[in-house]
């Protein structure tokens, strides 16, 4: 597998705050980069018009056809009439990029990038929900987490690159051991983040058979526990609640770690949308818990409680 | 690594590893079973978990584990453990993260030819009245409040909201309510899962299965209890959902540092304990109550649409399509209870993961009814397999709290048991031995296989041999629903 699923955000602000302008900066860094983007706009208006009056495929359209596509040798142009078009319908839909960024779709649930500007309204959208980061140029911003400034177009692409790599298989790994009750996983990685991504992800191997192609969902984690073994376990529970908190079921697979000491965590986790579940996995134990070093760098036995 | 030549045949169902084994021992560890059940004990760690289960300070008499004994985290699965209420212990890991899952039993006078005509009917119609499946809503949601009362009052809830009997009421474990269960002591991320979840099945090894009294081993018993040879019955097996797993999770994190705080040495995480007179000790008993209260209320809107779902069906079609309740246990739970320890009775907490509370005759906490029968015991059976109905004996009351097994027993892991079989077949086979199977994931049917499990026959006789219960009934399987 190359990746768990594509990592989606939507960038999203005020009317006139410049959307499209950082966006489209973005995206040529990231195609730079040698990066597949799909650049996808949302818009309230009905009416817009796709295609150019007197085209072949814009008269099959006015003549009633439901759906027009145009192929050249080097593209595809499709446009479809959908009753209540929902934009996870069209991510569920694509493939063979790297990474989705969505202008719009403010309510939506979608990872968020907001786009601030002094000239516009100095401000944060108020009640955003899924808000990871802000680009901005109002220096005393209201918002504590994660901001870049408005012409940091190098750190922004940074910033994305590194969640196309968060999404990529990772360095460590997982296998089920025997376990005549319930199941458990024996977990390697290379170094502690390493450890907790290789941990979350065999444990939703478990519980998840298949998951919609795009993350669609970001989640923050802050946690302080006794040692490094209960974080590990604390990790593995709240994401696992999280999963399951809201509607359907979520599968967290790409994670950014901001602090990750033996006793604390503060995280940021990308969740696809389960299709297909496997297991019920009611809680991740301390039974025969240990980080230990190894070949691998750091392994333990994980037991899970189905 | 403890082995069979260290244990010591004490009768021909009982087998002892003297404390002596370990010098951390508190007491010693006793498995109950035939020597098939001994033997096939070896077959993973449970063993190795019931002496960590011995060596936990002022545990009482022996660490016991029942004839469907196997490998769990902390506990084993099938574990019994005491300690005195006063100034013992109590470990979140000695209940389990699934807190009172329990089996109940319905049965009628309806006849097995009756019911087949509408067995697929019924089976899809209570497939969609009882949700099942991972993370799945149930049949009710309740207000905030509403969830207090569940949490404080169990089935006594359902009965004042119309989902329950009196009659019910007095063939579950506790009248369905444990006193002392305190809402606040649950944890708020708890009573978050809990809201949604009342009245659903869930997925694992839970089930809702439609039998058919096969054979009366005891006449009159059966009779007090309901049971007619040749009669549909309907055991209902599920716990306390996703309220139970965050009070236990929560609850087994707050007590990470206990172990050292009340200097209590712990050879394994999962079985951190803390007094039972402590702060968080008397919390988490409290939390559990609630959440053993939530699973009786659980089962309790199960079995309301389960005969809703017989009365859509079979009303007009057949003669008598009535559900009594049989009787309703707890398999995961703690309990303050008196037995007789020295020859005194004394106040304790009994610990009992995947083992049933087996009450004799005349014991005191048992409704009018049983008094003269003793407490059903209900043995489920591996799906697709027959399941048993014991009744309670003075003999377990003397020699393990009061307690029995709880059913079959896994003896192959999920993973093998996946390599071993596909879900299509196992559906494939049991509608050949005339078993209809509803189920939302066929992985799952594969897991639960029946070749994964110990013959039930072989843990009854395993407890009836050491006269822990006596056979009433048997029952087998004509319909499945599993999430």
């Amino acid at each position: 597998m190359e990746r768990w699923a594509i990592p989606c955000f939507s960038f999203v602000g005020r009317s006139g705050v410049g959307k499209t302008t950082v966006l489209e900066r973005v995206v040529a860094a990231l195609a730079q980069r040698g990066y597949r983007v799909a650049a996808i706009k949302h818009t309230r208006h009905a009416d817009l018009e796709t295609d150019l009056p007197g085209k072949d495929t814009r008269r099959f359209w006015d003549a009633g056809a439901v759906q027009t596509v145009l192929i050249t040798p080097e593209r595809v142009a499709q446009v479809r009439r959908v009753a209540a078009p929902a934009l996870e319908d069209v991510l569920a839909g694509i493939r063979d990029v790297d990474v989705v960024l969505v202008e719009g779709d403010k309510t939506g649930p979608l990872p968020k990038i907001e786009v601030v500007r002094a000239a516009c309204t100095p401000d944060v959208l108020p009640d955003l929900v899924g808000r990871i980061a802000c680009i901005t140029d109002v220096p005393d911003l209201s918002w504590d987490g994660l901001a870049f400034a408005l012409d940091a177009d190098i750190a922004l692409a940074n910033f994305i690159e590194e969640w196309i790599v968060a999404a990529q298989a990772g360095v460590g790994g997982w296998e089920e051991l025997e376990h005549t009750a319930d199941l458990a996983l024996r977990v390697w990685a290379p170094d502690l983040p390493g450890l907790f991504v290789a941990a979350a992800r065999g444990m939703f191997s478990l519980s998840a058979a298949a998951t919609a192609p795009t993350f669609t969902h970001a989640e923050q984690l802050t946690l302080h526990a006794v040692d490094r073994e209960a974080l590990l376990v604390d990790w593995l529970n709240e994401l696992l609640y999280l999963s399951e908190a809201g509607a359907g079921q979520w599968a967290y697979g790409a994670f950014r770690f901001e602090v990750l000491t033996g006793r604390t965590l503060r995280a940021l986790a990308l969740g696809a949308q389960v299709t297909a579940r496997r297991n019920e996995v009611k809680a991740a134990t301390f039974h025969d818990i240990a980080i230990r070093e190894s070949a691998a760098g750091l392994e333990t036995t994980l037991v899970f409680d189905m | 690594m403890v082995e069979k030549r260290h244990f010591r045949q004490l009768t021909p169902y009982i087998w002892e590893l003297p404390k002596t084994y370990d010098p951390r021992m508190q007491v010693p560890a006793r498995i109950f079973g035939s020597a098939e059940v001994f033997e096939q004990a070896f077959g993973d760690s449970s063993v190795q978990q019931l002496c960590n289960v011995a060596m936990l300070p002022g545990i009482v008499e022996a660490a016991m584990a029942m004839p469907d004994v196997h490998e769990g985290y902390g506990f084993p699965i099938g574990g019994v453990a005491a300690f005195p209420a006063d100034t013992g212990l109590i470990s979140p890991g000695g209940v389990g993260y699934d807190i009172n899952c329990g089996v109940r039993m319905l049965a009628s006078t309806l006849p097995q030819s009756e019911i087949m005509p509408h067995l697929e009917a019924l089976t899809r119609t209570i497939y969609h009245n009882c949700p099942s499946g991972v993370g799945e809503g149930g049949a009710v949601h309740l207000s905030s409040r509403a969830l207090d009362q569940v949490l404080e009052s169990g089935a006594t809830w359902a009965k004042a909201n119309g989902y329950a009997t009196r009659e019910d009421l007095e063939a579950t474990e506790d009248g369905g309510c444990i006193p002392g269960a305190r809402p606040e002591a649950v944890p708020q991320r708890a009573r978050e899962r809990g809201v949604p979840q009342l009245g659903s099945l869930g997925a694992g090894n839970h089930f809702l299965e439609i039998d058919v009294v096969d054979e009366i081993f005891d006449a009159d018993v059966a009779r007090d209890f309901g049971l007619q040879e040749g009669c549909v019955v309907v055991q209902i097996h599920c716990g306390s959902r996703g309220l139970g797993h965050e009070v236990c999770g929560q609850y087994l994190r707050r007590l990470q540092d206990a172990p050292q705080r009340y200097n209590i040495p712990i050879a394994d995480r999962e079985l951190a304990a803390a007094p039972l007179n402590s702060p968080e000790g008397r919390d988490y008993l409290a939390a559990m109550f609630a959440a053993a209260n939530y699973a009786f209320a659980n089962r309790q809107v199960l079995a309301h649409f389960v005969r809703l779902s017989f009365e859509q069906v079979l009303a007009g079609k057949v003669r008598d399509w009535q559900l009594r309740q049989v009787y309703d246990v707890a398999h995961n739970i703690a309990k303050i209870e008196t037995h007789v320890v020295g020859g005194k009775p004394v106040k304790l907490v009994v610990h009992r993961k995947g083992a049933t509370r087996a009450f004799p005759p005349g014991h005191p906490d048992l409704a009018a009814r049983f008094q003269k029968t003793g407490q059903p015991v209900l043995v489920p059976g591996s799906m697709g397999t027959t399941s048993f109905v014991l009744v309670g004996t003075p003999q377990a009351m003397a020699e393990t709290f009061g307690s029995t097994c709880h059913g079959a027993g896994r003896t192959m892991s999920r993973k093998a048991a996946t390599r071993q079989t596909r879900g299509e077949q196992v559906q494939a086979e049991l509608r050949r031995q005339g078993i209809f199977v509803q189920t939302g994931s066929l992985r799952g049917l594969a897991e639960e296989a029946p070749q994964a499990y110990k013959d039930v026959s072989l843990v009854v006789d395993s407890v009836v041999g050491a006269g822990l219960a006596r056979k009433v009934a048997r029952v087998r399987p004509i319909a499945v629903i599993k999430g």
